[in-house]
């Protein structure tokens, strides 16, 4: 009985059929090739940035990174207010969404979204959304490693 | 329109191939070539130190994974600045350590920072060259080594 309800019929079988027929094939290679190239694109970015604040400014190779990153997060939310980021993520996915950048596009298109709703219950309420859950894993992870680290530390690892 | 997609997507990967080939053609740099001393210290004035430099530039040659090195020599404090070859770089602290290590053993009575970051070595080659030019005198140039220090320890 358990059996025969598993049992595909006729009419599912052909269905199944002019499914895979019609069904468009995901670019799966196309999309890791572009994310791979945007996202390395962006990387490189954030690098040239980074030896800017080293060149110009008193920035070492350590403390460089805050700066970069605020930039980083800054340019893609003017580019997501003014529309320009959500072009580069529907061309690339993750490679858009995976770097810093993809956190500042968060934060903003979920303000541009809410806006309607009111300043305080719509954008005040709903901007972090999306980024208040990597926030919260992040500071989190982050508490994490920083008690291993320090336990390494005091075992004498 | 296939054809095209395909050139396209060759022409991408050639030119990522292409970019990550290493250049074997270049020669390569030895430490000794490399190494440039700067020394700020008082007893400078009245005739360097050879044998204590001879000593340094055996111990840095000593650790291939570095070129480019500086030394800068203060009254105080001397600031051993270099790069690390690229592969080696996951190796960075281990490096500064040993080095450091090597150093303190050799001279105990002098204090020695030693640093791998681009920023110290920038600014100690802008010294180097305001020095080279007349442009900085000697008493500038041990504050500013003094602020270049300062510059290494600084974490945040």
């Amino acid at each position: 009985m358990f059996v025969a309800q598993k049992e595909k019929t006729p009419e599912k079988l052909v269905l199944k059929q002019l499914e895979k027929k019609h069904e468009l094939k995901r670019p799966i290679l196309r999309n890791c090739i572009v994310s791979f190239l945007v996202g390395g694109t962006i990387c490189a970015l954030g690098q040239a940035i980074s030896f800017f604040y080293i060149y110009f400014f008193d920035f070492t190779e350590q403390t460089s990174g805050n700066p970069t990153v605020a930039t980083l997060i800054f340019i893609s939310m003017l580019l997501t207010g003014f529309g320009v980021y959500d072009r580069i993520g529907q061309f690339a996915g993750a490679g858009s969404a995976v770097p810093v950048t993809g956190f500042g596009n968060a934060v903003i298109s979920a303000a541009i979204e809410h806006k309607t709703e009111g300043f305080v219950q719509g954008v005040g309420g709903n901007m972090f959304k999306m980024a208040g859950s990597v926030i919260l894993f992040g500071v989190f992870a982050a508490f994490v490693v920083a008690i291993i680290h320090t336990v390494i530390g005091m075992i004498g690892g | 329109m296939k054809k095209r997609t395909f050139f396209t997507w060759l022409f991408l990967l050639t030119l990522l191939l292409t970019g990550c080939q290493m250049d074997h053609t270049a020669p390569s740099s030895s430490t000794d070539e490399q190494m440039q001393i700067i020394d700020l210290t008082d007893a400078s004035e009245k005739g360097s130190d050879r044998n204590c430099e001879r000593n340094l530039e055996e111990i840095i040659q000593k650790a291939p994974e570095i070129y480019d090195v500086i030394v800068i020599k203060g009254n105080e404090e001397t600031l051993i600045t270099y790069k690390v070859k690229h592969m080696q770089r996951f190796r960075m602290k281990k490096i500064e350590k040993e080095l450091k290590e090597q150093l303190t053993a050799a001279f105990p009575e002098s204090s020695f920072t030693v640093s791998s970051d681009f920023k110290i070595y920038l600014e100690s080659n802008r010294l180097k060259r305001k020095l080279d030019q007349g442009d900085l005198s000697r008493e500038k140039a041990e504050n500013r080594l003094k602020e270049i220090i300062q510059l290494s320890k600084e974490k945040t």
